[in-house]
């Protein structure tokens, strides 16, 4: 089985100092996709003649991840990058992705389910209706049937419900946050890092041309993170302690405080009269 | 919204009872509700929803597509947003109209940078909506909306749902929990009560989870830690017990939905922020909890 592992290379705000005073930026993988990476390891480990190949596109920086990806154990690593690429969106990347990926060939394609940037959560949907597959998203772990060459996979849904779910082999399935921990480096990985290069391509080898439409959104602005405005509060009718509580984050109006100070009993009904009503 | 883009506010739902639920919806302004059959699809899913809800939209031509940012609500949202090749905003927090454009506000690198960003590409628009940046309110126009039966012809689903089921909700991970019960320091110098402690949250079905001291001193794993360097939670009730309510604790609650602080004292930090404030010992307080659930169980 080849398994595909889409990677995103992530350069985030100066981890110490304010951004634009020069202070060095954060590098790092997306999470997420650390995670995809250890589930095509244990696919791989459990199925005889598989091969993981990871995939980005990224700049020169985003070695960075396709080392950590190597280190961890992945077979092959490929990085495509054009200067026209600066900037792209989601369906630009996937659409570079894509043409990847029909090129290195695969039968499984894995990713975190969103970036921890800015995390839209598309490509993998993309992906997948791009290449015309089956798509599993936010799965927790993956198990693969070589007798039926089908693979399961767990969703979290909320409140501690569960779904499994099953598809035919090719699939794209996107990874969540699971029981299975990214391992740090796989067995003999000094060895692999030495030996593998990284095969860097860029746009004109895959037969890519830079969209005639080439943003669906742009960014406007990125500001310091705000209070929550709770879009439908009528402001103009809370006090004035009501708005600055609001202003400093807090999302809650004081309304429904009870204090209590009575026995214990009188309390815990107190409290539980709550958590019915909470908790319906 | 439907205000600000000059749009008539509707909404899609699957099942039978359209018109039960069109009443249950009277008062928040909807003017449509289209319903689909529940037999267009032999399982529901997120892809077989992602296809209805595509279906629907390319009939109907909405100029924004709202779904809720939650596990199926964003599976669903950026499938049909791929289906659609449209623009896909997610987990918003606030929209806001400029001129034409429509521009949304999400966090970024996990909250650290707010960032806005506004569509490009002709309608739908297709956005997540962060459910704690909403409240539901109820309007004047007591009309429930106009229940419209739509038909809908799914392709063949490609994946298959072979189980569902709940994992026991005290065994869930602080961060899923819906209903999690936290102690603070006080416990260190009354360990021996910890069992106790821990059999009442179970009997209101809570997760126990600790304050930073607690873990320090050893006396529960670094797992049930609450707060930046431990969990975030992000359930419906948590109940502060013995917890003075310092940043670190604070910020990793924000997102819960109610908090309920127990203290002795009367003037803890914790107080200002909790909706319902008890003043009262934790090691009476929990015990007569778990029995009172006990008893009405
Ligand atoms: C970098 C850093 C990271 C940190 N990360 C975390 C973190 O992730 N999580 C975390 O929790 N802390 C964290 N802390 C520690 C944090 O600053 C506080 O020290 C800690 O949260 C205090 O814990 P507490 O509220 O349990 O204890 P205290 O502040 O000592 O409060 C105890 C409270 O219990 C009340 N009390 C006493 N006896 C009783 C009784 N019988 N019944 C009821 N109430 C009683 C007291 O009135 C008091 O309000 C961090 C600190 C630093 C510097």
């Amino acid at each position: 089985m080849k398994i595909a592992v889409c990677l995103k290379h992530i350069i985030g705000p100066p981890s110490s100092g304010l951004a634009g005073t020069g202070a060095p930026l954060r590098h790092s993988p997306n999470p997420l996709d650390l995670s995809a990476i250890e589930e095509a390891l244990r696919l791989r480990a459990g199925s005889g003649g598989s091969e993981v190949v990871v995939v980005t596109a990224g700049p020169p920086q985003a070695e960075l991840t396709l080392n950590r990806a190597i280190a961890m154990g992945a077979d092959k690593a490929i990085r495509v990058w054009d200067e026209a690429m600066c900037g792209a969106d989601s369906f630009f990347t996937a659409e570079v992705l894509c043409a990847t990926l029909r090129a290195t060939g695969f039968d499984l394609i894995l990713c975190g389910s969103r970036s921890a940037d800015t995390g839209s959560g598309i490509v993998g949907a993309l992906l997948a209706e791009e290449l015309e597959l089956p798509l599993i998203a936010g799965a927790l772990g993956l198990k693969y049937d070589e007798r039926t060459n089908r693979i399961s996979a767990d969703k979290k849904l909320e409140r501690g419900v569960r779904e499994t779910y099953t598809t035919c082999l090719p699939a794209m399935v996107t990874i969540e946050h699971g029981p299975n921990e990214p391992r740090w480096y796989g067995a003999g990985w000094v060895h692999r890092l030495l030996k593998q290069k990284i095969e860097r391509r860029d746009l004109r080898w895959l037969g890519v041309s830079f969209p005639a439409q080439s943003r669906r959104v742009e960014i406007v602005a990125v500001t310091p993170p705000r209070p929550r405005t709770k879009l439908g509060v009528n402001v103009a009718s809370l006090s004035r302690e009501e708005k600055l509580r609001m202003m400093f984050g807090q999302t809650r109006t004081s309304a429904g405080q009870v204090r209590a100070s009575d026995r214990p009993e009188d309390a815990a009904r107190k409290i539980k009269e709550h958590l019915d009503k909470w908790l319906g | 919204m439907a205000r600000l883009l000059g749009q008539r506010p509707c909404a899609i739902t699957v099942g039978g009872e359209g018109d039960s639920f069109a009443t249950q919806l009277r008062g928040f302004g909807l003017e449509k509700l289209y319903v689909l059959d529940p037999r267009a699809a032999p399982q529901w899913t997120p892809e077989t929803y992602a296809q209805a809800v595509t279906s629907v939209a390319l009939r109907r031509k909405p100029k924004l597509l709202l779904f809720a940012a939650t596990p199926l609500g964003s599976d669903a949202g950026a499938r049909v947003a791929a289906r659609l090749r449209t623009g896909f905003i997610s987990e918003c927090v606030d929209f806001a109209v400029e001129g034409e454009r429509l521009c949304a506000r999400k966090a970024v690198h996990g909250g650290e940078a707010h960032m806005t960003l506004r569509w490009l590409s002709p309608p739908p628009w297709i956005a997540t909506v962060d459910l704690d940046a909403l409240e539901a309110i109820e309007g004047a126009n007591r009309c429930a909306p106009q229940v419209i039966e739509d038909q809908v012809t799914l392709e063949a689903p490609r994946t298959e749902l072979v189980r569902r089921w709940k994992v026991d909700p005290r065994q869930l991970a602080l961060g899923e929990a819906s209903l999690v019960v936290g102690v603070g320091r006080p416990i260190i110098a009354r360990a021996q009560e910890l069992s106790r402690l821990k059999e009442a949250a179970e009997s209101i079905g809570a997760v126990l989870g600790v304050s930073r001291p607690v873990t320090d001193a050893g006396l529960m794993p670094k797992e049930s830690q609450i707060g930046m360097s431990g969990n975030w939670l992000a359930g419906d009730v948590y109940i502060a017990c013995g917890i003075s309510g310092s940043a670190y604790h604070m910020m990793a609650i924000h997102k819960v939905r109610h908090l309920i602080a127990v203290n002795i004292d009367r003037d803890a930090p914790i107080f200002k922020s909790a909706e319902l404030a008890i003043v009262a010992d934790l090691f009476e307080l929990l015990p007569a909890l778990g029995e009172l659930s006990k008893t009405t169980a």
